[in-house]
C-alpha cells in the first residue's frame, strides 16, 4: 500500500535501517523530481545493501535525471553484475544511444608531442540553430516566446498563470522551413529530436499502426528532454469526417488518446507538428491540451530570400551576385523554390560548360533567367488560404494567415 | 420488373442528351416583352430539349388562347378604352406584360422543377440570346397579326 | 512500410500504403508508391487502377482515361476501374457512355447502392428527374441508410419543392442522422436552408464546409453565392432572393401599378421622380449582383 511522504518520513525516523521503506521513499522522491534528495536516499540504500541491484538502478536513474549521464551508466553497469538484476527501459535505451552515437574522437597532434594532443569531438550535423534559418524574425520571436521559453522555464510562466503544456502545430505552404524550425526548436531547448513521419506509423496489419504510434510516445518519454515532432500530421491525424476507412479513424483515436495521456505527464517533452494542410487535420487535434497552439510559417520575406540565395551559393563558383535583386523579383517563393532557382542557374552554367566548352561562374544573369522561368510553388496554397479567410467565416484560427494575405495585398 | 425498366438507357448517344434548358431569364424576358406567345416559344423549345413536347404542347394552345382572348377583349369589347382610362396611354402595353407574366407563371408550374434542378446542380443553360430575341420579335409580330385579324 | 533498398516489396503492403496515401489526399506520394510498385509488379491491375485514380484526383483526366482503358483491357471485370471510367465519362460530359457503364454495373451488381446513387446523380445532371427518383428509391430499398442515395433523394425533394414540408424533411433528416459528418450531408442541409429562405444559416453551414475543404472550387463558389445573398446591399432584392422569378414578377407588376396609382394622387414631378427611382431599382437589380460577385 502506498504511503504518503510524511508517513514514510515518520516511519523512517522510527526504522532508519528498513531498506524497503527507504527504497519506497527514494522512489517517491524520484517520481516527484526531487532528484538530489532521491540520489541521497539511493546512496544510503547502496551503502546499506551493496548487492541490491534495484537500489543501484534507482541511483542510476537519479544520476541520469541530474544530467550525470556517465555516472549513471557506470552505476547501471554495476547493477547489471548483481543478482536479481531486471533491465530498466530508460537506462537501456540511453545506454544503447550512447553506444550508437559515440563520436570518433579525433586528435590534433602538434609538433609530434603527445602532451599536446587536443581531442576534437565531431560536430552533430543535424543540429540546426535559429541563426541558421534566414529571416523570419517575427516568427522566431513568436516561437521563442510561445514554445521555447515555456519549455525551458515552466516555473516563470506558471508564475504569471500562463497556460503551458499541449502541443504546437506549425502550418504553412510547403518548403518554407517548418521542419527546420522544429529542429531549431529542439536545439534551442537542448533536447533530443525525434521525428515521426507517416511511414513510421502506418502499417497494413490491424492494430500495428496504433502500436507504432504508442511506441513513438514511449520513446519520447524515455528520451527526455526531447522534442517529439510529427511531420505531415494531416496524414497521421486525417480528419475523421473525411476518412473513408475505419482504420484511419482508429489511428486518429489512438493519437488523441496518446496526447491526452501525455498531457498529464509531459515534463521535458515538447510535442510539435507540421502540416501543409491544416484543414485536413482532425478538428479534435486542435482542442486544448492537444495542438491548441497553431503557428503560421509564412514564405520567407525579401531579406530571408536574399539570404537563402547567398547560402545556397556558398562553395559554388559565382560572381557579381546581387541576392537582394533576386529576392525582389521572387515574391512568395519558398525556401525550396529559391533552392530550385539556384539549381536551375547551375544547370545553365553546366550547359555552357558541356555545349560550348565555356568554363565560368554563376552570374546574376543566370539567376535572373532561372527566376523568370519559375513560379512560386506557394501560390496554390495561398489561394486556398485566401478562400479560407474570405469564405470560411470569422474565425481566429487563421488570423495570422489573414494578416499575411492583407500585408501582401493578396486579399 | 422495376429493375428492367430502370436499366434501359435514357440518354440517346445518337441524338445527344440535352442536359440543360434555356434559363428562366430567357423565358421571363421572352414572356415580358413578347407576350404569352413569346413565352410559349421558349417553353416549347425547352419541352423539345426535355423530350416532353407530347406532354407540353397544350402550353402553346394556352398561350394562343390567352393572347386571342385578351386581344378580342381589347379590340372587340372596348378593352382598349378601359385600359387607357384606367392605366393610362400605355395601358394596352401593360396588359401584354401582365399576360406575358401570367404565361411565364404557367410555364414555371410545368418546368419549375427542371429550373430548380439546374440551379441546384449548377448546370449551365445554353445561350438564350438568339431564341430569346426571336421569341420576342415573333411573339410581338404574332400579336400584331392577331389584332389585325380581329379588328372589326 | 519502409522497404530495404533493392529488395522486392510485398505487394499487399505497397497496395495498403498507396490506398492509405490516396485516402489522405497525398497524391504525389501515392504516385511515387504506385510507380515503385509497378516497377516490381507491372501487370498488377490494382496498382494500375490506383495510378489512374491519382490522375483523376489531380484532374489529369486524359491520362486517367488512358490508364483505365489499359486496366480494363487486362481485367474487364475490375469493379473500381469500371466505376472510375464511368466517372471520367461523366466529367467529360460523355453522359450516354457513362450511363451505359452504370447500367452494365447494375446488371452485374443489382443490389449495389453506390451504383444506384451514381446513376441517379447522372440522371439529375441530365434532367431526368423521375428516373433519378426511381433509382434513388431502388438504391434505398437495398441499403436504407446509404448516404449517396439519401443525398440524391434529398436533392429531389428540394427540387420538387412542393409537397408537404414533412416529406421534404424526411430524407434530409435521415441523411443528417445517419451521416452527420459526411460532407454531402452538410451540402444538402445548406441547400435546404437556402431553399427555405434561411440564407444566414445556410451561409454558416457553407462556411463550415469551406473551413474543411478550402481547396474545393465547388464549395467555395457555393459559399460565395450565399455570402452574396446575405450581403447587406442585397436587402432591397429580398423578394427576388426569396421567391425567385415569382418575386421578380410581383415586384415588377407592383411597381407598375404603384406608379399608375401615384399618377392620380401625387404631383406629376413627384411621379416622374418615383419613376426614375423605380428605373434605378430595376438597373440596380440587374447589375449589382454581378458587380458584388466580382467584389466578393
Amino acid at each position: 500500500m502506498s504511503q504518503s511522504r510524511e508517513e514514510l518520513e515518520r516511519a523512517l525516523l522510527a526504522q532508519p535501517f528498513n531498506a524497503q521503506l527507504r527504497a519506497q521513499y527514494a522512489h517517491l522522491l524520484l517520481t516527484n523530481d526531487e532528484l538530489a534528495a532521491a540520489l541521497q536516499q539511493f546512496e544510503l540504500l547502496v551503502q546499506q545493501a551493496p548487492a541490491d541491484s534495484a537500489a543501484r538502478i534507482g541511483m542510476a536513474l537519479a544520476l541520469l535525471g541530474l544530467g550525470r549521464d556517465a555516472d549513471a551508466l557506470q552505476c547501471y553497469g554495476k547493477a547489471r553484475d548483481l543478482p536479481g538484476f531486471v533491465a530498466n527501459d530508460v537506462l537501456e535505451s540511453h545506454a544503447a544511444k550512447v553506444q550508437r552515437v559515440q563520436p570518433t574522437r579525433l586528435s590534433v597532434v602538434q609538433g609530434g608531442r603527445a602532451d599536446n594532443v587536443v581531442p576534437i569531438t565531431a560536430a552533430n550535423p543535424d543540429r540546426i540553430r535559429f541563426e541558421d534559418i534566414a529571416g523570419l524574425d517575427d516568427l522566431k520571436r513568436t516561437v521563442r516566446l510561445q514554445i521555447i521559453e515555456p519549455f525551458l522555464r515552466p516555473g516563470l510562466f506558471a508564475k504569471f498563470k500562463k497556460r503551458a503544456g499541449g502541443g504546437v502545430l506549425l502550418y504553412g505552404p510547403p518548403g518554407c522551413g517548418k521542419t527546420m524550425i522544429a529542429r531549431a526548436v529542439a536545439t534551442e531547448c537542448r533536447a533530443e529530436f525525434i521525428s515521426v513521419g507517416i511511414a513510421d506509423v502506418l502499417n497494413m496489419y490491424i492494430g500495428e499502426s496504433e502500436r507504432n504510434l504508442a511506441a513513438m510516445f514511449d520513446k519520447a518519454r524515455h528520451s527526455r528532454p526531447c522534442v517529439l515532432f510529427f511531420d505531415e500530421i494531416d496524414a497521421l491525424a486525417f480528419a475523421r469526417s473525411k476518412a473513408q476507412s475505419e482504420h484511419t479513424r482508429q489511428v486518429v483515436n489512438e493519437f488523441l488518446s496518446q496526447l491526452d495521456g501525455f498531457s498529464t505527464d509531459n515534463k521535458d517533452v515538447l510535442i510539435l507538428s507540421a502540416t501543409n494542410m491544416p484543414w485536413d487535420v482532425d478538428s479534435a487535434m486542435k482542442r486544448p491540451g492537444r495542438f491548441s497552439r497553431q503557428v503560421f510559417v509564412p514564405p520567407p520575406d525579401e531579406a530571408a530570400r536574399a539570404h537563402i540565395v547567398e547560402l545556397k551559393l556558398r562553395g559554388v563558383p559565382h560572381e557579381g551576385i546581387d541576392g537582394a535583386a533576386i529576392a525582389k523579383i521572387t515574391p512568395h517563393f519558398s525556401g525550396a523554390d529559391i533552392e530550385g532557382l539556384v539549381e536551375l542557374a547551375k544547370d545553365y552554367v553546366l550547359e555552357d560548360h558541356v555545349a560550348r566548352n565555356v568554363e565560368r561562374a554563376i552570374l546574376q544573369a543566370d539567376l535572373l533567367r532561372a527566376a523568370r522561368s519559375m513560379h512560386a510553388s506557394t501560390v496554390d496554397w495561398l489561394r486556398t488560404a485566401r478562400n479560407l479567410v474570405k469564405y470560411a467565416g470569422a474565425d481566429d484560427s487563421y488570423g495570422e494567415v489573414d494578416a499575411y494575405l492583407k500585408a501582401n495585398k493578396l486579399v | 420488373m422495376a429493375e428492367n425498366e430502370l436499366l434501359q438507357p435514357s440518354l440517346d448517344s445518337d441524338k445527344g442528351a440535352a442536359t440543360s434548358i434555356y434559363s428562366t431569364t430567357t423565358g421571363y424576358m421572352a414572356a415580358f416583352f413578347g407576350g404569352p406567345l413569346g413565352g410559349a416559344v421558349i417553353a416549347l423549345l425547352n419541352s423539345h430539349r426535355l423530350r416532353r413536347l407530347a406532354v407540353d404542347w397544350p402550353l402553346g394552345v394556352v398561350a394562343l388562347a390567352i393572347t386571342t382572348g385578351t386581344l378580342w377583349w381589347e379590340v372587340r369589347s372596348g378593352g382598349t378604352r378601359w385600359l387607357v382610362e384606367n392605366l393610362g396611354p400605355s395601358g394596352p402595353r401593360v396588359a401584354v406584360r401582365i399576360m406575358g407574366l401570367a404565361m411565364f407563371g404557367i410555364v414555371y408550374l410545368a418546368h419549375g422543377k427542371y429550373y430548380r434542378n439546374m440551379s441546384l446542380f449548377g448546370l449551365k443553360p445554353p445561350s438564350g440570346w438568339v431564341p430569346g430575341i426571336a421569341a420576342i420579335v415573333g411573339g410581338t409580330l404574332a400579336m400584331m397579326g392577331i389584332a389585325m385579324l380581329l379588328a372589326p | 512500410m519502409n522497404e530495404s533498398s533493392g529488395s522486392k516489396p510485398d505487394l499487399a503492403s505497397v497496395l495498403h500504403e498507396a490506398h492509405a496515401l490516396v485516402e489522405r489526399r497525398r497524391y504525389a506520394q501515392a504516385r511515387s508508391v504506385v510507380a515503385r510498385g509497378l516497377s516490381h509488379f507491372p501487370d498488377d491491375s490494382e496498382l494500375q487502377y490506383l495510378g489512374a485514380f491519382v490522375d483523376y484526383a489531380e484532374d489529369r483526366h486524359a491520362q486517367a482515361m488512358q490508364s483505365i482503358r489499359r486496366v480494363l483491357a487486362q481485367n474487364p471485370q475490375h469493379y473500381g476501374a469500371r466505376m472510375l471510367c464511368a466517372h471520367l465519362h461523366d466529367e467529360a460530359q460523355e453522359f450516354p457512355q457513362a450511363e451505359q457503364l452504370w447500367i452494365e454495373l447494375l446488371r452485374e451488381y443489382p443490389e449495389d447502392p453506390d451504383c444506384y446513387a451514381a446513376y441517379a446523380e447522372l440522371m439529375l445532371k441530365t434532367l431526368n428527374l423521375d428516373k433519378a427518383e426511381r433509382l434513388a428509391r431502388e438504391g434505398l430499398r437495398h441499403a436504407p441508410e446509404h448516404h449517396g442515395c439519401l443525398f440524391v433523394a434529398t436533392m429531389i425533394d428540394l427540387i420538387r419543392g412542393g409537397g408537404s414540408r414533412q416529406r421534404r424533411s424526411e430524407n434530409l433528416e435521415r441523411l443528417l442522422r445517419e451521416h452527420p459528418e459526411h460532407v454531402r450531408s452538410s451540402i444538402a442541409l445548406a441547400v435546404a436552408l437556402n431553399e427555405r429562405g434561411e440564407h444566414g444559416n445556410a451561409l454558416r453551414v457553407a462556411q463550415e464546409l469551406v473551413r474543411n475543404q478550402p481547396d474545393s472550387e465547388h464549395l467555395v463558389t457555393f459559399a460565395r453565392e450565399l455570402k452574396l445573398r446575405n450581403h447587406w446591399s442585397m436587402l432591397p432584392l429580398y423578394p427576388m432572393l426569396r421567391w425567385g422569378w415569382g418575386g421578380a414578377a410581383f415586384v415588377t407588376l407592383g411597381g407598375i401599378f404603384a406608379l399608375r396609382a401615384a399618377r392620380g394622387v401625387l404631383p406629376e414631378s413627384v411621379v416622374v421622380m418615383l419613376g426614375f427611382v423605380w428605373l434605378a431599382y430595376v438597373i440596380y437589380s440587374w447589375t449589382w449582383p454581378a458587380i458584388l460577385r466580382k467584389l466578393l
